[in-house]
This record gives C-alpha cells, structure tokens and sequence, in this order.
C-alpha cells in the first residue's frame, strides 16, 4: 500500500481468495471510494462469464473436440487457403535460397509486408509452414538462435524478406 | 507412460506428452481442466455467449493439431489462451461479425440479493463495455490477472511481452476501467 491508495497487485489475489487484506488495507478499503470501485471492478471482472451459465460444459466440449480429432486427423484443406498460398509462398523462398552463392539480405529495415498471407498465421503455424523448407536451405538461413516459435509474426516476414 | 489417474491429477505437460503418445483421454482431460476458464477469457474479450462454444471447440482443435508449436517455456494454459484469443480476433474480423454486449443473467454474482444483484449486473455492464474500449493488449492483460488470476511472468509468457510492461498493462487497464465506471 503507498501512502494514498492500496497496491492494485493485492486486488487480485484478495478477490480470488488466495490472500487476504491486513487490518491496514481492510480500513483503508473502507474510507476509500477510489480504492472501494477498484474492488468491485476487479470482483465483477472475476464474476464475469461464470462457465455454469455462459454455455461452457467442459465434459462437451470435450467430447466434441475428441470426436473431431478423430474424424481430422490430418490438417483440413478447407481453412487453409491463406496457408496452402503461404505454404507456397515458403516453397517458392526454398528455391531462392537454394540457389548457390546467394548471401542472405542485410536487414533492410522495411516495413511493407511482402507476404500478406502470413499475417493470419500464429507462430506455430509459420514455423509449420518454414518446416517445409528443406534441410539445405534451412541451415543457409543461420536461424537457429532463436527458435522460430519464439518470433513475432514481424520478425518471421522480416527473415523471410531477408531471404528473398 | 502411466495411465491416467482420477486420484493423483496429471500436470498438463504430462497429459500433453500423452495425448502425443496416442492418449485420447489425456486430451479430453485438458479440456475439462482449461475449457470454462477458457470460455470465460473468450466472453471477457468480447465474445457473445452463442459463440463461445464453437470458439471454445475450435481453440483446443487448433492447439491439439498445433501441438508442435508447443515447446513447454509458457504453461499450455497460457499457450492455449493465446490461441484463443487470436482465433477470437480473426473470428470478428472474417465473418464481420458485430460486437454485442447484451446484460447477461450470468454475470449476476448473488441473486439472493436483490440489490446487489443489480448493482453487480449494472458493473458487469459497464465492465464488458469499459473492455472493449481498452487497447487489445491492456484488455487482455486485465483479464488474465485479475479474471483468470495469472502472474505477471505468465501473462508475459502468453503474450509474448515482459513482466515489467504487462504490470504497466494492467495498471494502466485499471486506471482507464475506472474512468469509465465513475
């Protein structure tokens, strides 16, 4: 607690049963307005969407999600028209790269995207779609200090500008 | 790898290192464990009630067959919730989808109490109207601690930013949410 207010941090933890207020804040929290709708805010936040009523059966949802994984077990081609472009798109980089003699691209600092399909895709599905560059041209990219999991989208399309 | 067992609860890593292994039933568990919590982050981000459970669905669909991707260095709660809340995004953006915030029954916390109940049900309001007026990053950071009750490093480990700046997120989240509740 500062001199005015109680710590926002204690809020939390309070409201969700894991601490509780010292004597100091509980009468602080009483003489307080501003401090008093910081704990109602953070109780209703907590309160928001309780499960039992938003329409969340996890046993459900959980039966639905294994039925499907049973019935797709591969990747559907449906969702992925902006991933089969950019699958292409990394196909068609692999050649690039492959070709011998051909440094990697200083880093240009551009801020156009030059692959808009990428935009959509989290990390895990960019690295699923460099996966598909072949060993060879992977070890040109020199990539491995930092794994491509751990890369913001910006990051990715700027070390795919660098390979063109 | 041992069977699942209803008296000793499996971490998530070791149910995921199972489902992996060919264990449906580890992947039903980490449903059962995530999917309210889930369904509860989706609806604070602005997701109507009759979405949530296709987007629910679709969340551990995708991260199952992403599992890849998963590398262990954030807890598969935090992993999973970032999915979500990408799939949350592009769900309003592809389908055009509009925004509603209808006053639900759910978000009554006593109904025992007639005015409290309207006092929590004019703040639930306010809330969900109040989250979606923040920047994307401070209404998620509000929700994972003070909704879903994560750390500040895990948090960062779900967002992909920093202790330090999810702390300014989140007090900054409070400052702006008590603006509009005044």
């Amino acid at each position: 607690m500062n001199a005015q207010h109680l710590d926002s941090d204690r809020f939390a933890p309070v409201a969700r049963g894991e601490s509780r207020w010292t004597g100091a804040e509980a009468a602080h929290l009483d003489r307080c307005p501003e401090c008093r709708l910081e704990w109602r805010l953070v109780s209703a936040a907590l309160g928001l969407g309780r499960p039992e009523s938003v329409g969340i059966a996890p046993e459900r949802v959980a039966g639905a999600v294994i039925q499907r994984l049973a019935r797709e077990p591969t990747q559907p081609a449906r969702q992925w028209g902006g991933w089969v472009l950019a699958a292409g798109a990394a196909a068609v980089l692999a050649l690039v790269v492959l070709i011998p003699g051909r440094e990697p691209a200083s880093p240009p600092g551009l801020t156009s995207t030059v692959l808009h399909e990428l935009d959509d895709l989290t990390p895990a599905e960019l690295e699923a779609v460099l996966e598909t560059i072949p060993p060879a041209a992977d070890e040109a990219l020199h990539v491995e200090a930092a794994p491509l999991g751990e890369l913001s989208v910006p990051d990715l399309e700027r070390m795919l500008r660098d390979m063109e | 790898m041992r069977p699942l067992s209803e008296e000793s609860p499996q971490p998530d890593p070791t149910l995921v290192a199972a489902y992996r292994s060919g264990d449906q039933a580890a992947a039903a568990e980490l449903v059962r464990r995530h999917a309210g919590a889930l369904g509860r982050y989706l609806y604070g981000l602005g997701a109507a009630a009759s979405d949530l459970d296709d987007l629910v669905q679709e969340t551990f669909f995708k991260a199952f067959r992403a599992l890849s991707g998963w590398r262990g260095e954030a807890s598969f709660r935090s992993w999973l919730f970032r999915i979500g809340a990408n799939l949350h995004k592009d769900w309003f953006r592809k389908e055009g989808r509009r925004v509603i915030l209808p006053i639900e029954d759910h978000d009554v916390p006593d109904r025992s109490d007639p005015e409290g109940e309207a006092g929590a049900t004019e703040m639930a309001r306010k809330l969900r109207e109040g989250l979606l007026r923040l920047p994307r990053l401070q209404r998620e950071v509000f929700l994972l601690r003070a909704q879903q009750g994560m750390e500040y490093a895990e948090i960062c480990s779900a967002l992909g930013t920093t202790p330090g700046a999810a702390r300014v997120h989140y007090h900054h989240a409070v400052k702006r949410l008590k603006e509009m509740m005044r």
